[in-house]
């Protein structure tokens, strides 16, 4: 299939999303995912308390900047015309705070995207959405992401 | 972590304090657990090469994560974090610092809420800014209790 076919076929695959994700959320991913940050706020570090029990951990935020909610992992599979891809932008929005033991189910939708000539070459700049909720079915997080494919 | 914050003791184009990030090759690999991102391209050096970078690159969204701690170690425990956006300008690499910044650019109260938004960035080698980014963030109002 040609560049240009490929493009065409990227157009009929427009609302279409991706595997969905279940992340549970314990204390564990938490500290794994802040110690590779090099994060120490106490906020995201279980602390034990007086009777040997741990507090529950609310979930840095940013955690849902990691590609197990809204990155590659979670995209649609799109016939993408070039080999080079590369994360360009993203905006998260935090609803309310998810906690350690809460579960995660993100869904990420494909929902458009736009032609550029970049300095590289021709560009297509691939525009995804997702949403996050809990255990609960209550939406904690959107994500809004751009994925630039390019030659 | 710092003093809390509090609506009243921000003015708009005020600096957050900035820290400096100096990833290694393990902190990618370490992220690359944690977040789910097994792009060769920030562990496998002949990989990296082959795409045409000189050596493994930073990944944009651990970059991310470093203006997300930027700004929630600013607003402290009583703040809250309700908007990050990031664009990844150009690559950084391990072993070379990271520096992380951010400043006020608007403070406004909407609905209630006393909200502050941020502008954000890291700058790599030479000063050049590699990642930009924006925060709105809700702060605590001492006049309300």
């Amino acid at each position: 299939m040609s560049s240009k076919d490929k493009v065409e076929a990227l157009r009929a695959k427009i609302g279409m999303e991706g595997k969905i994700g279940i992340i549970e959320c314990g204390n564990f991913l938490i500290r794994r995912f802040v110690e590779a940050v090099g994060d120490p706020n106490p906020l995201w570090h279980d602390e034990p308390a007086l009777d040997g029990t741990y507090r529950r951990t609310m979930l840095p935020p940013f955690l849902f900047c990691s590609s197990m909610f809204s990155g590659a992992a979670t995209y649609p599979e799109l016939p993408l015309p070039y080999e080079r891809i590369l994360d360009g932008e993203a905006e998260w929005e935090f609803l309310q705070p998810a906690w350690s033991g809460d579960t995660i189910t993100s869904v990420t939708k494909f929902i458009g995207f736009e032609q550029r000539e970049g300095k590289s070459g021709h560009m297509i700049m691939l525009n995804f959405e997702a949403t996050h909720h809990n255990q609960r079915g209550e939406l904690v997080a959107k994500t809004q992401a751009t994925l630039i494919n390019l030659q | 972590m710092g003093k809390q914050i509090y609506y009243e003791d921000i003015e708009e184009g005020i600096s957050m304090p900035s820290f400096c990030k100096h990833t290694t090759t393990r902190q990618l690999v370490r992220w690359a657990g944690a977040s789910g991102d097994y792009n060769e391209l920030h562990y496998e050096k002949d990989f990296a090469i082959g795409k045409g970078y000189p050596q493994v690159i930073v990944q944009g969204r651990l970059k991310a994560a470093f203006l997300g701690q930027l700004v929630t170690q600013w607003m402290g425990e009583l703040g809250t974090l309700k908007k990050m956006a990031c664009r990844y300008r150009d690559v950084d690499f391990p072993a070379k610092d990271i520096i992380c910044k951010g400043k006020i650019a608007k403070k406004y109260v909407k609905n209630g809420e006393y909200l502050v938004e941020c502008e954000l960035w890291t700058e790599g080698e030479g000063g050049k800014i590699t990642t930009s980014g924006s925060a709105i963030v809700s702060l605590p109002c001492k006049k309300v209790k």
